[in-house]
């Protein structure tokens, strides 16, 4: 591999510094980085570092994701895969030019938004809106905040709020029913549009409840990547073990969701749905595994994440049970994204006490 | 106890008792360490400054013989102690040096005097000695004892040696700690516990003896506790055994286990709170100054690394760090020299400098050999790491690769809370690290940077690749300007000047 290097080095240098090309360069050393471990050596301690880098840490957030994706594509057919990739490429160019216009090193972090957004899309979602989606949610959700580890909002999710504004009829009522059975959606490109509800969507509309097993494997409309609680789970267990996500979040707001829809159901049994179906159904195991537990957003104290799950459940079921929309994991993460810097300055004052201003 | 110094309205925090990560592990080479011992070269150079003491003028001139163990600096005014010569010979120059601080064990501008002495064989002796019997001293004659021979507190953090015989009273000793516990990687013991049981138990006697004012605890790893055995002889001298996980070795996490978490939250200096830290190594030359008058010649390091074979070595202070390495097994040109230990220590910018009495080992990291394809892909069975991103956690047996490499690129911080996790005193690095970038100073010490004790853990498990502990360092340091905040505890009628101890401290804070 020493000759990919040596021309990759060669190509960075020739265009360094050029008129024009001289944004390349960024990208041409990116290339490098990303097939290349750095050999850099520590020149101030400590002297011996972890493995662990940025990079490392979002490419596990993506195997987390993969037993969802390729569920998404069993069931829809190879279009999921189109959308993701189309994801990528549009979500990568608004990427790279804005770090390249900002003079900045590209980031690894739009590895995970940009397998994450498709995911959240309606099956049905045409491709040039995922474009749409993904850029906008780059560029409003993270870039003008100053790119990764500044942003406060979940980029994925600004992108799919964006979306639900701008193209209400595509984003809400286009679901089709998956694929079961044999070889399923693994056959096919796409499936010919069959509008039904979401169970969400028909509890808040018809007041009937799904069959938990059907929730819990996946055999039901909605987003994506949302539909099989089970491979939710095990993509979140294998971000929960490698300590990529921390457990306090998805427990706190799984529990959360959990007792107040409790509660709910004997003070608002219409609008409330029981429990168990409030876990499985929708997007709360997506949300709560994989967006929620996002570290930029998310606050960074223990005792910050406890209260930031449990806000999160509040907000979820009341969104659920009481707006017009039947699914609210979107919205709450949004929300609370905003007092997460506000929850771990609390944690700040707890335990240090406030700022003090030696000149009033 | 004394506690001169205090922040005012600071709101005081327990400190959550944690257990550090094991690093020892990563050491296989776990070989029992021969104490070898090495005459000097041609020549030493030796440092006429120890710890935090302040820097002597010496007493003799170029072309002066001296003998081993004469007294070539000294300055009973100040905080120091006597500098003697560590060999036989003729003095052949006396000028300014570079040098280490041994409190973060950085660099120092050439502002240390040393005298360079030219090793005559032909003048070596050894006078053999009547040994005294040390119970029948009194305390004061112990301490005037081991301040006249050089014996410093050998220390890694925060204790001036000079304060053996500084401005604190003895009386405002009220603990001791004798740290024999070992908690970085390829930084080993240098005391053979075997070997030289009876003289370490002798020396913690005289210590206790000397300081009688003072509780003692010896804080060990499980290691030495196995070779200690018993040691229940003085009921002044409690025995604690530690884990041996990073940071457990460094002196200031051992003051917070052993004497409660939340009163060493002004930061400072042990000494500050009336704790005197002191080495392993410290009970064996206290043996050797009271029991047989020896003064302080030789110092022990400890050499180690991923590639060379440990050796503990005694040599001469002021042999230079160069010539010990050159007689290493496996030392290669392009390894790293680290002065301390690798979480904690400083890179060694010449080999040039000498071995003082507070340099307590030398680890040799080599880097990374070879780029590796694709590395954030692979499994990584030999990768060590906080997370368990790697699948190296499910193979616990495996040797692992060991080298310098910062195994990533700098990127912003993703706030992923690892620093917040591995700490030791319950500080949030990356919090300083945000609002100190932005230089919000009111923030950045609301945040408490001065109770970071530099164990380097939260730099080391960063997958960002932030130098975090610069970044606490730097909080530390800039706290400085605000001594304003100090107020003055009266203890009794002597009044203590409002300063912060002289030393680095102050050159930070006027460059800051």
């Amino acid at each position: 591999m020493n000759w990919l290097k040596e021309s990759l080095n060669d190509l960075s240098d020739f265009t360094a510094g050029r008129p024009y090309l001289g944004y390349a360069t960024e990208v041409v050393d990116t290339i490098e980085a990303i097939i290349f471990a750095p050999t850099e050596r520590s020149q101030e301690r400590p002297f011996l570092r972890d493995f662990i880098d940025v990079k490392r840490y979002m490419a596990l957030v993506v195997i987390g994701i993969v037993p969802a994706t390729l569920a998404s594509i069993y069931f829809y057919g190879w279009r999921a895969l189109a959308m993701i990739l189309v994801s990528y490429v549009a979500g990568g160019i608004a990427e790279v030019g804005f770090t390249l216009a900002r003079k900045e090193e590209i980031t690894e972090g739009f590895l995970v938004t940009g397998i994450l957004f498709p995911l959240i899309l309606p099956p049905t979602t045409p491709l040039w809106i995922v474009a749409v989606g993904i850029i906008v949610g780059v560029i409003l959700g993270k870039e003008v905040f100053g790119g990764t580890g500044y942003n406060i909002f979940n980029p994925a999710l600004v992108g799919r709020v964006f979306l639900t504004v701008t193209f209400p009829v595509a984003m809400s009522s286009n679901w089709v029913e998956p694929l079961t059975g044999g070889w399923a959606g693994l056959t096919k490109y796409g499936i010919d549009t069959v509008t039904s509800a979401t169970p969400l969507g028909q509890f808040a509309n018809e007041g009937t409840l799904v069959g938990l097993k059907e929730v819990f494997l996946g055999t039901i409309p909605g987003s994506l990547g949302e539909s099989s609680a089970l491979l939710l789970i095990i993509g979140g267990l294998f971000l929960i073990v490698t300590k990529i996500a921390d457990w306090r979040i998805p427990l706190s707001y799984l529990g959360s969701v959990m007792a107040f829809s409790y509660l709910g159901t004997f003070l608002w049994p219409n609008q409330v749905a029981p429990p168990v179906f409030q876990l499985l159904a929708g997007g709360l195991l997506f949300g709560a595994l994989f967006m929620a537990t996002d570290p930029v957003t998310a606050p960074t104290t223990k005792g910050a994440k406890w209260v930031y799950g449990l806000f999160l459940g509040v907000m979820t079921v009341s969104i659920r049970a009481f707006s017009g929309y039947p699914e609210g994991v979107m919205f709450s993460i949004l929300l609370i994204n905003m007092f997460s810097p506000l929850m771990d300055d609390m944690v700040m004052t707890h335990r240090y006490g406030p700022v003090q201003k030696p000149y009033k | 106890m004394a506690r001169f110094l205090k922040y005012k309205n600071t709101k005081m925090v327990n400190i959550v008792q944690i257990s550090g990560l094991n690093l020892q592990k990563l050491d296989r080479s776990k070989t029992k360490t021969k104490l070898e011992k090495r005459p000097p070269g041609d020549f030493v150079v030796i440092p006429l400054k120890d710890g935090f003491g302040s820097s002597l003028i010496p007493e003799v001139e170029a072309g002066d013989r001296v003998k081993i163990g004469q007294i070539i600096a000294r300055d009973d005014g100040g905080v120091s102690t006597p500098v003697h010569s560590s060999v036989s010979g003729t003095v052949l120059d006396v000028s300014f040096m570079k040098y280490v601080h041994e409190e973060t064990l950085g660099e120092l501008p050439d502002e240390i005097i040393g005298v360079k002495v030219e090793v005559d064989r032909s003048f070596w002796e050894v006078e053999e000695v009547e040994e005294v019997n040390w119970e029948k001293l009194a305390p004061s004659e112990i301490r005037s004892s081991l301040y006249r021979n050089g014996v410093t507190s050998f220390g890694q953090t925060g204790i001036p040696s000079g304060h053996w015989s500084s401005f604190y009273d003895p009386s405002d000793v009220s603990d001791i700690i004798v740290n024999a516990v070992k908690s970085e990687p390829f930084t080993h013991h240098r005391v053979d516990f075997e070997g030289e049981l009876e003289e370490f138990k002798h020396g913690l006697e005289i210590i206790a003896r000397g300081y009688s004012e003072a509780k003692i605890h010896l804080a060990v790893d499980p290691e030495v506790q196995e070779a200690l055995g018993d040691l229940s002889s003085s009921q002044r001298i409690s025995v604690r055994s530690f884990q041996s996980e990073h940071p457990n070795g460094i002196d200031k996490v051992l003051a917070r286990k052993i004497l409660g978490g939340d009163q060493l939250d002004d930061g400072g200096f042990l000494m500050d709170y009336g704790i005197l830290a002191l080495d392993e190594v410290v009970p064996i030359h206290a043996y050797g100054a009271v029991v047989l008058d020896h003064p302080v010649s030789t110092t022990r390091v400890s050499l180690g690394g991923p590639e060379i074979s440990n050796v503990v070595v005694e040599v001469p202070v002021g042999l230079s760090a160069g010539e010990l390495l050159d007689g290493a097994q496996g030392y290669k040109e392009e390894d790293q020299v680290i002065l301390g230990g690798p979480l904690t220590g400083r890179v060694m910018s010449s080999p040039e400098i000498p071995l003082g009495k507070s340099i307590p080992s030398l680890v040799l990291m080599k880097g990374p050999e070879r780029s590796e394809v694709l590395a954030w892909l692979k499994p990584g069975s030999k990768k060590e790491s906080f997370s368990r991103a790697f699948i190296s956690s499910l193979l616990p047996n495996l040797d692992r690769e060991l080298d310098s490499g910062i195994h990533g690129e700098l990127r912003p911080c993703i706030s992923c809370g690892y620093c917040t996790e591995v700490c030791p005193v319950d500080i949030l690095p990356y919090q300083i690290y945000h609002t100190g970038s932005h230089d919000l100073v009111d923030e950045v010490n609301r945040l408490q940077p001065q109770r970071c004790v530099d164990c380097g853990l939260c730099a080391y498990v960063c997958p960002s690749k932030l130098p975090l502990s610069r970044v606490l360092e730097d909080a530390k340091w800039n706290q400085s300007p605000r001594v304003k905040n100090y107020v003055v505890y009266e203890k009794g009628e002597d009044k203590i000047e409002p300063s912060l101890p002289e030393g680095p401290n102050d050159n930070r804070g006027e460059a800051s």
